[in-house]
């Protein structure tokens, strides 16, 4: 009788289990409009998001019982570690900027919302007794520093909630943008996130739109001599899909994400002169920039009308918050370039980034 | 009376530490003084030391009367030059531009030769009878016909007093002698002093004029070598008691 | 002048010419491009590689090894870290000091391991030792550079990366008069020293015996072989095998030793490797092939063949 009851509560249990953690019949899933590297499926007490091929399982409750092997991550995260300048704007968009306690790099970060006393400079390589001792119960990185197996093996077997971004391999500012909404689910914060994206997109649209109704196309030239080389950024990468969004034509465009090489003779037969140069060197004014035009003579081969450079807030170790920021709100940096482009028509426009040099 | 070209007075050699000391000998032109004594001795010390390559410890060394300090690098070459047992490991250098490196205490900064020079350099090639391999590379040479290119080379320098060490070390018995009978009769044609270190005792003792011998005790000895010979020297540092006591 | 010597200067001139009227655009005689790309290009190959090989040929002479070159023996990379070294400490200096630091660091790092090499060399280690103890140098300078990268801001370090990936291009016509006085201040006077070089080339105790002042060559020889690979790194960034290779396959050609004509054949030889390489880039201008990649492709094979022809090369 004892025994027959045993497998009654038994078999009781462990069917209510698997109704809790039944992985197959999601409650509600989110499929991001422009991102395509993340997807977050909602089930009754918990939610799941798969990053590549990689899936979390995100819970309030620490005991949930699932028999999976997906890494379980606690939420709302209260101690966060993380990674990359990218992630930092939705921390601050979501007003969750307390929870960073450590970073790889302090002195990349550009934004004073961040208290540095608060935040441990932790290393690149990841070193799994410093993050141990920082309790932290999210830890976001990349790939370059989380993809080595080994490594992955010793996470795990450490229980340390690390999680994949993978916003770089986005193909599109605004794809990179939508990470807002990934990076809020850690923190049940979705909806607020999806309000702003979407404040976002629609913006960047707007512009967008009244852009292409612009006749002038003024011609755009990205870049610096690097090497004896012309360095220019690929016609796909997303600098070069917002110069096309903000109406202007890049100069050597090529239909490529990756940096592009340009012998300086192919520019020197570049017989047109150039509306707007956008330089991202390290010149702040142009008497730096005249130094170096004078150093290298080989830059009076073309004609330029307008030079601008992209670093107007930098802090004291000159790092510039157009890699921080800018990454996170295309709808301002298409703003800046459009002005840029189109000074007539954005004439209250105040640029964030970039300046005139 | 002749004068000696070289003096050597309480002489202590060595390279950091002193390794023989108390030297005292002298050489007159003309002459072949053979330098003997076990390996380890300082023969090649001392060969070097009075080639003004290493300076001397202590003691002095005159050439001509006049202490070597007070020759300029350059009077020095045309006075003393040296065969060394160094290994050249140089390829494509023809016998005749080697013989030519010995004129360049004679020449101006180009180190072009004139036509004296190259009168002194041909000269000499027949004289040490290399006239033949002139434009043969010298690492292409036996070992024979290596030692006698670079004694031409030393004596291109027209020196007084020619310094060699071990030059008949590395060749077969047929080649030492006509080595030896070359130094002979260079020595005795061009007035020139030799000094050699060398092993072969049995192929030295009737050319040498004198012996030097640096012995194992830290006694140096100079003579005659019937002088030497006779006063048991050679037996004495060359032959193990234990080889003495052995009946033939 | 001798007759392979002529030969060699016509190939040089035939290169200097074909990279003055072709470039990645094709045959163009514009004079835009010709003046402020093409001959600046041209003047450094035939400079940087000829000091290359001639530092090359100073370093095999003085060390009586020929396997020594600039940057085997880790006079490259010694210079390499002092100027990476000067780069990420050089923040907020003005332009002009950071400008001068950049050559005396460079002339000290090359300075500082040839002393080392030397004070080697007189404790009489043996000619493969003495290879191996460079390769460690060069080792030690790569480690000490990476640490120095890994400390360093995002922005000093790409111009460091972009300065180690060496090149022949980014000497440009404002900083051209100076790399040219600067070359011939170190490769002209080695001219008046090819007697005591070929005094050198048996020995040292030979070249004492002849009448030449060691001390004071040993000194004349290293500085301006410093000189010379300081300037390179400073204007074109580590450039690998010209200086080992070049002597070698001068040699080879000429089958003469005497530095009279083979000092001349070396300088024209390392300049004509490095306008092989600057042709690679201008037939292939899409790749990303870096001169340092292509040299090693020549050169790597050209001393396993010499190793090989020299199996009794003794220790």
């Amino acid at each position: 009788m004892k025994t027959v009851l045993f497998f009654f509560l038994f078999g009781l249990s462990s069917s209510l289990l698997a109704a809790e953690c039944d992985l197959k019949h999601p409650v509600k899933t989110f499929q991001p409009r422009f991102a395509k590297h993340y997807a977050i499926n909602y089930f009754k007490n918990f939610k799941t998001v798969r990053v590549g091929s990689s899936q979390y399982l995100l819970s309030s409750n620490s005991s949930i019982g699932c028999e999976t092997s997906m890494n379980k991550i606690i939420i709302p995260a209260k101690r966060v570690v993380m990674m990359s300048t990218t992630y930092l704007p939705t921390l601050e968009l979501i007003q969750r900027e307390d929870t960073l306690i450590g970073f790889q790099g302090k002195q990349y970060i550009v934004s004073s919302s961040f208290n540095h006393d608060k935040i441990r400079d932790v290393s690149f390589k990841f070193n799994p007794e410093d993050l141990l001792n920082l309790k932290a119960d999210l830890i976001m990185g990349y790939d370059s520093n989380l993809s080595n197996p080994a490594q992955v093996h010793i996470f795990k077997s450490l229980n340390l909630p690390v999680v994949m971004n993978k916003d770089f391999e986005e193909t599109s500012p605004l794809g990179r943008a939508e990470w807002i909404i990934f990076i809020a689910s850690f923190y049940d914060l979705e909806d607020k996130a999806q309000k702003i994206f979407n404040m976002i997109s629609d913006k960047y649209a707007f512009i967008k739109n009244e852009n292409s109704k612009l006749p002038k196309r003024p011609k755009v030239l990205v870049g610096e001599i690097q090497n004896g080389y012309w360095v220019t950024s690929g016609g796909k990468s997303d600098l070069g899909q917002m110069i096309a969004d903000a109406g202007g034509e890049m100069l050597f465009w090529k239909p490529s994400m990756q940096t592009q090489k340009i012998s300086l003779e192919e520019l020197s037969l570049l017989k047109i002169p150039v509306d707007v140069w956008l330089t991202h060197n390290t010149w702040t004014s142009r008497k730096q920039l005249e130094e170096a035009r004078r150093k290298d003579s080989r830059y009076s081969l073309i004609t330029i009308k307008n030079i601008f450079n992209n670093n107007s807030i930098i802090n004291k170790h000159n790092s510039n918050d157009y890699w921080e920021t800018g990454m996170q709100r295309p709808d301002l940096l298409l703003q800046d370039l459009s002005a840029l482009f189109h000074p007539d028509k954005y004439v209250s426009h105040k640029l964030h980034w970039y300046h005139k040099l | 009376m002749k004068h000696p070209i070289l003096q050597v007075d309480h002489l202590s050699i060595g390279f950091r530490n002193i390794l023989f000391s108390d030297i005292k000998a002298e050489v007159f032109p003309g002459t072949i003084t053979a330098l003997m004594g076990v390996n380890g001795a300082g023969k090649s010390c001392l060969l070097k030391t009075l080639g003004h390559l290493i300076p001397e410890k202590s003691g002095q060394i005159k050439l001509n009367g006049q202490k070597y300090s007070n020759y300029s690098l350059l009077e020095f070459s045309k006075k003393v030059s040296v065969v060394l047992t160094e290994k050249i490991q140089v390829d494509y250098l023809r016998v005749d531009e080697l013989v030519s490196l010995g004129r360049s205490p004679y020449t101006n900064w180009s180190g072009e030769l004139d036509k004296a020079d190259q009168n002194v350099v041909k000269q000499i090639m027949q004289q040490v009878g290399i006239q033949a391999l002139g434009g043969q590379f010298f690492s292409e040479l036996s070992d024979g016909q290596k030692q006698k290119v670079l004694i031409a080379r030393a004596l291109a320098q027209q020196p007084q007093l020619l310094i060699l060490d071990e030059p008949t070390t590395y060749l077969d018995i047929p080649s030492k002698i006509e080595l030896i009978k070359l130094l002979k009769k260079i020595s005795s044609e061009n007035n020139v002093a030799v000094i050699m270190s060398t092993h072969d005792l049995d192929l030295i003792k009737n050319q040498a004029d004198q012996v030097w011998l640096m012995g194992s005790d830290g006694s140096f000895n100079a003579g005659k070598p019937e002088v030497i010979e006779a006063a048991g020297i050679f037996e004495k540092h060359f032959f193990s008691p234990k080889l003495r006591s052995e009946p033939i | 002048m001798n007759f392979k010597n002529f030969i060699l200067s016509i190939c040089v001139l035939v290169f200097a010419c074909f990279l003055l009227a072709y470039g990645e655009t094709g045959f163009n005689l514009d004079h835009d491009l010709i003046l402020q790309l093409r001959l600046p290009k041209v003047v450094v190959c035939l400079l940087a590689g000829g000091m290359l090989a001639t530092a090359g040929l100073l370093m095999q002479i003085f060390f009586q090894n020929p396997l020594a070159g600039p940057d085997i023996l880790g006079v490259s990379s010694g210079s390499s870290l002092f100027v990476a070294f000067w780069m990420m400490a050089s923040v907020g200096f003005s332009q002009t000091i950071i400008d001068a630091g950049m050559g005396l660091m460079s002339f000290m790092g090359a300075a500082t391991v040839f002393i080392l090499l030397i004070f080697f060399v007189h404790k009489n280690v043996s000619r493969v030792t003495l290879i191996i103890i460079g390769l460690l140098i060069s080792s030690f300078a790569s480690s000490g550079i990476s640490v120095l990268v890994s400390t360093s801001q995002a922005l000093q370090l790409k111009n460091y990366l972009m300065w180690s990936m060496g090149s022949f291009r980014d000497v440009t016509n404002p900083e051209l008069p100076k790399f040219i006085i600067l070359s011939l201040i170190s490769t002209l006077p080695v001219l008046f020293f090819i007697k005591s070089l070929n005094q050198f080339l048996l020995s040292e105790n030979y070249a004492k015996s002849m009448g030449v002042n060691v001390k004071k060559m040993r000194l004349i020889f290293i500085s301006l072989a410093a000189l010379q690979i300081s300037i390179i790194t400073v204007f074109c960034g580590p450039v690998g095998f010209i200086g080992i290779i070049s002597p070698h396959l001068a040699k080879q050609f000429l089958k003469r030793s005497r530095l009279n004509i083979l000092l001349p054949a070396a300088f024209l030889i390392g300049a004509l490797l490095a306008f092989i390489a600057e042709t690679v880039l201008v037939l292939a201008p899409s790749s990303s092939i870096s001169i340092n990649a292509i040299l090693g492709m020549i050169g790597a094979p050209v001393i396993v063949l010499y190793l090989y022809r020299q199996r009794e090369w003794s220790v």
